[in-house]
């Protein structure tokens, strides 16, 4: 007998998902009625699968994959592995931790008959309002639509937010399909690296592949949280509203030197190479 | 040319495709719908790349160049077209049915590796939607599952080409 669900799938490196998961899964329980979870994350000393499974209790987590940098097939090659760590990251690792999750996925829906109606993608470190309200926008999510990105002008240029979105059936398999976008990958390898904008990729690609995203319909609010935010847990949408989305513990952190940012991730027990600051080759994150 | 790799259906003979070295059969159960059959083919393609170098789907260097996923016993066009399009070489978003007509039932599929695997993993989904797709002159409902193949392939942004 086939049954409808939801899914969520978390990809990325884990940063401060140790201090939020337990609010993030508690409020995708309820935004998409226990979702079956799907985890796939850079390796690290942040959280070991021991601790994301325990957080996971009473949860129904499918499938949870460490991946290694090394696995990437430009891993040997110094100059493109420096170009995957530099320029294309946040678009083409997301890309390819979606479609290991997505591989998952559909490994299980063949497995159980399980047929997802609605699929979120979100970040381990992202903070997650709980707003009954934004229930009501998933109701009429066609299978070939999200919410969540949509292209927006800027200086001429199509870019949006490449952090979370919930998709219909089709639309997620085809966005999770972008690891495999042959518009930049079918002849020379190198054309991955030809354009570096991280949130202008999504958008061409979700033109290019006719997927729909109605910018009046918002998923849940949230926030990246950055270690300097930790001092403010839990988040409150209200204080969110009056700071700015704490916009100056932001600040804190993007204003710190390398070695400060390193220090404060000891302090709470991060890997600060789930910021990459451990490559002195490499320009800081966000 | 490298390898060709055909999957087929259990509930297709093998001697149906004796000119390949290389077909492979994927268990698909009786009560399994069209779609359902699909998307185990492809699922098969996409775990024979992975199982040499998990990361090869993502350039154009997978093990195979062409590939082809066979539902049922009509396949008289199938070699030629894959003798055809191995020659020309065919792109990673490129598909090639039987034929473009509407209201001809197709029974196989041939295209790059990539392109059959991102068109397998969308055809899953396909029995659940209740909608009219194509005018309704074109959408017979004899056909009606094979033309949606088809479709989804544009919906998707994948080329398509008829053999015929």
């Amino acid at each position: 007998m086939e049954q409808s669900k939801n899914a969520v799938i978390v990809r990325g490196q884990a940063r401060t998902w140790p201090y939020i998961a337990k609010n993030n899964i508690e409020t995708f329980n309820k935004f998409l009625d226990n979702p079956d979870w799907y985890m796939v994350m850079s390796k690290t000393n942040t959280v070991s699968e021991e601790e994301v499974r325990q957080v996971f209790a009473g949860s129904n987590l499918v499938s949870l994959e460490f991946v290694d940098d090394s696995d990437y097939v430009f891993y040997g090659d110094v100059r493109l592995g420096l170009h995957w760590k530099k320029y294309p990251t946040a678009y083409w690792r997301q890309a390819w931790f979606e479609y290991l999750a997505n591989l998952a996925k559909r490994k299980h829906e063949l497995a159980t008959g399980v047929k997802y109606k609605y699929i979120a993608c979100i970040r381990p470190d992202t903070w997650f309002f709980d707003e009954e309200h934004k229930y009501r926008e998933l109701i009429d999510l066609d299978p070939y639509s999200l919410i969540g990105t949509h292209p927006a002008i800027y200086n001429g240029d199509l870019v949006g937010a490449d952090f979370t979105w919930v998709a219909g059936a089709i639309a997620h398999n085809v966005m999770s399909s972008r690891y495999l976008d042959t518009y930049y990958t079918d002849e020379m390898i190198e054309q991955q690296l030809s354009h570096p904008g991280d949130l202008q990729l999504l958008q061409y690609y979700l033109v290019r592949n006719c997927i729909r995203s109605d910018p009046r319909k918002h998923s849940l609010a949230q926030i990246m949280v950055r270690p300097s935010m930790i001092p403010n847990l839990p988040l409150d949408i209200h204080r969110a509203g009056s700071t700015g989305f704490f916009k100056e513990d932001v600040e804190v952190w993007q204003g710190m030197t390398v070695q400060q940012q390193v220090d404060m991730c000891y302090k709470c027990k991060i890997d600060p190479q789930d910021y990459f600051l451990l490559d002195d080759h490499l320009p800081k994150t966000a | 040319m490298k390898e060709l790799i055909v999957i087929s259906s259990s509930k297709v003979p093998s001697e149906l495709i004796n000119w390949s070295n290389n077909v492979v059969t994927v268990n698909t159960a009786p009560e399994d719908s069209l779609f359902t059959v699909i998307t185990k083919c492809g699922l098969e393609i996409e775990q024979r790349l992975l199982d040499r170098n998990k990361t090869l789907l993502w350039t154009k260097d997978t093990p195979y160049d062409i590939g082809a996923i066979v539902w049922s016993n009509h396949v008289p066009l199938l070699e030629s077209t894959i003798k055809h399009w191995s020659e020309k070489g065919i792109r990673g978003d490129e598909l090639v049915f039987p034929t473009l007509h509407m209201d001809i039932p197709r029974h196989w599929v041939v295209g790059h590796p990539r392109a059959l695997i991102k068109w397998a993993s969308c055809v899953t989904h396909i029995e659940n939607i209740d909608h009219q797709v194509f005018p309704q002159h074109s959408d017979h409902p004899e056909t009606r599952p094979t033309s949606r193949l088809v479709w989804i392939s544009h919906r998707i942004g994948l080329k398509i080409y008829g053999a015929e």
